[in-house]
């Protein structure tokens, strides 16, 4: 990793995976982040909701922000929470990917605890990391090699104790660097 | 890992010109953080880059409970006119008649996933845009477009915008010729040309290869033009019907016919020659004014025909007049593979393949070869799905893929044998729903969700309605199967509802003291013959009851309507009357404790009049004198509409009026209960109270919807001429509008639709 590219990657996200997607009812997440934004309750600006449940394993419904956006997310067709960073990362490079993954798991907690998300419920022991920025890091093993030791440095912080095994995700080649990290 | 910047990066695949453009607009950019360019003049510099505004874009939004400061980190920097710096906008793409190759259809899924929301969405002008981008994303935005040769230049402000056209362009069977070359060339003669950037509006294009289609939709545009061919000494030639002055909007007008038969040869210097004559004579101060239409209405078409004639015999000799001409008759798109007959009866097929087949599948006039259309739910795709797309597009069709207005993609030149094949590969990324063309495929604009002029939800409301017809949709009779449904937001038509067989727009009515988001139904408008004709207002219902108005119409359609009798024949012999009597029973609004629910939006959980709303008034009976009147008013504007529909042009004019005074009476009344009720003292107590003082000002609008009143008023018409009165009519109603709008402002119903 070199100095200048620790400093520029800021487009980080963390998606975290429904245990039971089958409880999932999408347009009850409208509100949910409707209320999310009345109650203030989200670090950083929060603009509006848009939802994208039309669209066949797609952003799902998204809490748009200024910095990050958040969402029900259905990539990959399985559903999650996605935090997406987006700008004004601060800290290191590990400093922004603990924090984009605290912040998926911040979001998961918010609704496991909202009564009307149904009682849905996310796995904490995989987590799908993505760097939407191809110019910094191309979707390669080149990435993955250097990013490996920063994942697990931040993994060690937010996920600690925990072995993790950590791969490029081979589907969408053409897609934006993403890899899976799996914990035992 | 790199940190080369995408400047430097692709600097030998940029257009040198576009490079450079791009570079100036970085430094305008600069020099816009410094506070060296003035907002109003970045604002226009941003627009003619595609760079566009979006909702909450003044830093505040009602979360449902309150109004909100979005405290940006930027904080009071602006790129224009109440416009913060950090408020996230939209980049509007430009594709020339929708043409896209998968390797610009790659880069602008990676565009969407690094910049945007992973959502690609097809405009109803063949656009692509992407939503919620910041401007500092923008430079590399554009380059990345640049190294794939696209622009995004005059994709917004007041210049010419995305070249439209039939998405069938050479493959069609009723076409003349394909106009795809020459709306190339044209789009490149005038995309920065000198003499298109002195505009007061925006002037868009459009080209169509025959007249009783739909294809380019000439008569909505400001400029059209039509292929047709002519058979002189035994040789065939190529020429245009070129028109004028269409357009939508508040006040829609239909393209006049400016020159028939029109040589190819002089297309590009005629279109020059009329942007030389809306260049000098077009409204510059009035922008609700400005449009081309306004200025071929005001000349008449002779005199701007003669204008145009006369501005024609000075212009300077350009080479690019022709020089494009000589590639034209041998353009042609080569199919990548080889035509093979469509699978044989009793072959095998994909589950769900035929209604696909059925609604999705156009055979081309080439043999052994279709086009495929892909239904794109409200004209969204996802960045993912746009990539395989582009793969699937690279096995099948090579680069034969072009957008459409109708907020799909089309896939040209399938091999009909591999129809099959395609149609699984397209269902194994979702994009293979049947009801292409059909009721089920609901255009919508943006509406509330991300335009800054949304009044109601276009894109919830057309998503409901697509639930739910597509649940019901193989079930529907043939004549409602083939309906067109369009959705607006606001007045302005983005949706293009004028031309839908039922149409909707967007406003809000102030019931019981809480405004309640409405849809205006417009009925019976024409998508065929280029949008031949436009429709009617019937009247205003509240947006949860607009599913049971489509029951309702659809229904009543089918079972009255004469054997082979079309749409726009059955609404012409119901007439107005009738069909505002099968609408009426659906504009009540329950009480907020009855029904909730009609007091949000489709697809937007916020109450939008909670903070407002004491439990007295939700509950309340009590009904304003100002309300009662405006119902009146409304009343006599379909009073308007009714005698217009019967031809009786003096009655229309003078209901049109008559609705204007009785508004403008409601409103004056909240001030002066004892107004007389003579129209000199009721306009002239409107204009000093709300017009001069401006509380009538739409924020957007300004004044414009008080005009027609005051031009009325200031004497009936010598003669009633059709379209004149028509616009009359649909002024009248537009006026009732903004009163209510105006009412709302004033009443501080805290909501974020007013």
């Amino acid at each position: 990793m070199t100095t200048a590219t620790s400093t520029d990657i800021v487009r980080i996200g963390a998606k975290i995976y429904a245990q039971n997607p089958d409880v999932i009812d999408l347009p009850a997440y409208v509100p949910i982040f409707h209320g999310w934004i009345q109650r203030r309750i989200l670090d950083g600006v929060p603009i509006d909701v848009a939802d994208y449940a039309h669209v066949p394993d797609g952003p799902g419904v998204m809490l748009i922000g200024h910095e990050a956006d958040r969402s029900l997310d259905l990539g990959e067709g399985r559903p999650g929470v996605l935090y997406q960073r987006k700008r004004d990362g601060e800290g290191t490079l590990e400093d922004r990917f603990a924090a984009a993954i605290a912040a998926a798991d911040g979001v998961a907690d918010e609704l496991e605890a909202d009564a009307a998300a149904g009682g849905v419920a996310f796995g904490r022991d995989e987590i799908l990391l993505k760097v939407t920025d191809r110019r910094l890091a191309p979707n390669d093993d080149a990435t993955l090699d250097a990013l490996r030791p920063v994942i697990e440095a931040a993994l060690a912080r937010v996920r600690p104790g925990r072995d993790a095994e950590i791969a490029r995700v081979p589907e969408d080649p053409d897609g934006p660097f993403q890899a899976r990290v799996t914990l035992r | 890992m790199s940190t080369t910047d995408w400047r430097d990066r692709l600097a030998d695949e940029m257009p040198p010109d576009l490079a450079e453009e791009i570079d100036i607009f970085e430094g305008q950019m600069e020099l816009r953080r410094k506070g060296k360019i003035e907002d109003r003049v970045f604002a226009e510099t941003r627009l003619r880059r595609g760079v566009y505004g979006q909702r909450y874009d003044n830093g505040h939004r009602h979360d449902g409970v309150a109004s909100q400061t979005l405290e940006f980190p930027a904080g009071d920097l602006t790129k224009g006119p109440e416009t913060l710096w950090d408020a996230p906008g939209m980049v509007r793409i430009k594709l020339p008649y929708g043409g896209c190759t998968p390797a610009q259809i790659d880069v602008m899924a990676e565009l969407a996933e690094e910049y945007s929301d992973s959502i690609l969405h097809v405009t109803t002008r063949q656009d692509i845009q992407l939503h919620y981008v910041h401007i500092d994303d923008t430079p590399d935005l554009m380059r990345r477009l640049a190294a794939v040769d696209i622009t995004t230049r005059e994709a917004c402000g007041n210049g010419v915008r995305n070249l439209t056209a039939c998405p069938l362009a050479g493959v069609c069977h009723t076409e003349a010729f394909d106009t795809t070359a020459y709306a190339a060339a044209l789009f490149r003669f005038l995309l920065g040309h000198p003499d298109c950037q002195d505009f007061g509006r925006k002037f868009k294009p459009a080209f169509s290869g025959c007249a009783g289609e739909a294809c380019g939709l000439v008569m909505m545009h400001d400029f059209g033009a039509i292929a047709r061919t002519s058979v002189v000494d035994g040789v065939e030639k190529r020429a245009f019907d070129l028109y004028v002055g269409g357009g939508l909007g508040t006040t829609p007008h239909q393209a006049k016919l400016l020159y028939e038969n029109h040589p190819v040869e002089e297309l590009l210097p005629a279109v020059q020659a009329i942007a030389r004559v809306f260049g000098r004579l077009g409204e510059k101060a009035n922008r609700n004014r400005a449009r081309i239409k306004f200025l071929v209405a005001k000349l008449g078409i002779d005199e701007f025909r003669r204008l145009v004639d006369e501005e024609r015999k000075i212009l300077p000799h350009d080479d690019r007049w022709t020089s494009y001409l000589p590639s034209v008759e041998d353009y042609t798109e080569s199919p990548v593979r080889e035509a093979v007959p469509a699978p044989a009866a009793g072959a095998p097929l994909p589950e769900g393949y035929r209604e696909w087949l059925r609604t999705n599948v156009y055979r081309q006039r080439q043999e052994g070869y279709a086009v495929a259309t892909v239904a794109l739910p409200l004209g969204d795709l996802s960045s993912v799905q746009a990539r395989k797309l582009a793969n699937v597009a690279r096995k099948f069709v090579g680069d034969a893929v072009r957008t459409t207005v109708e907020q799909n993609i089309v896939l040209r030149w399938v091999a009909e044998g591999d129809l099959p094949a395609l149609y699984q590969a397209l269902a194994d990324i979702d994009l293979a729903a049947p009801g292409a063309g059909t009721i089920v495929d609901v255009t919508s604009c943006p509406g509330t969700d991300t335009c800054k002029l949304g009044i109601a939800s276009s894109r919830g409301l057309a998503g409901e309605l697509r639930t739910r017809l597509a649940a019901t949709q193989f079930e529907l009779d043939e004549a409602v199967r083939g309906l067109r449904i369009k959705v607006s937001g606001c007045f302005n038509s983005c949706g293009q509802h004028h031309v839908a067989d039922i149409g909707f727009f967007g406003n809000s009515r102030k019931i019981n003291g809480v405004t309640v988001p409405h849809f205006q139904v417009v009925l019976g408008g024409r998508w065929r013959e280029n949008a031949g004709s436009y429709g009617l207002a019937i009247g205003s219902v509240p947006s949860k009851r607009i599913p049971e108005v489509v029951d309702a119409i659809t229904g009543k359609f089918v079972s009255e309507r004469e054997p082979e009798e079309n749409f726009q024949d059955w609404i012409a012999r119901l007439g107005k009357k009738e069909l505002g009597v099968l609408i009426g029973d659906l504009k009540s609004v329950p009480a907020f404790e009855e029904d909730p629910t009609f007091y949000t939006d489709w697809g937007d959980a916020r109450v939008f009049t909670m903070g407002d709303m004491g439990i007295g008034e939700c509950a309340g009976e009590v009904i304003s004198s100002t309300d009662l009147e405006l119902t009146m008013a409304e009343s006599i504007a379909f009073d308007a509409q009714v005698a217009l529909e019967e031809g009786d042009l003096v009655r229309a004019d003078e209901r049109a009026y008559a609705a204007m005074v009785a508004a403008a009476r409601a409103l004056v009344r909240t001030e002066h209960p004892n107004v007389a009720d003579d129209p000199d003292v009721i306009v002239g107590e409107f204009r000093t109270r709300f017009y001069d003082t401006e509380r009538f000002f739409d924020r957007f609008a300004k004044g414009r919807f008080a005009r027609p009143l005051f031009d009325r008023h200031a004497g009936a018409p010598q003669t009633h001429e059709a379209e004149a009165t028509r616009t009359l009519v649909e002024e009248s109603q537009l006026f009732i509008d903004a009163v209510h709008a105006m009412e709302i402002r004033e009443a501080g119903a805290q909501s974020a639709l007013v």
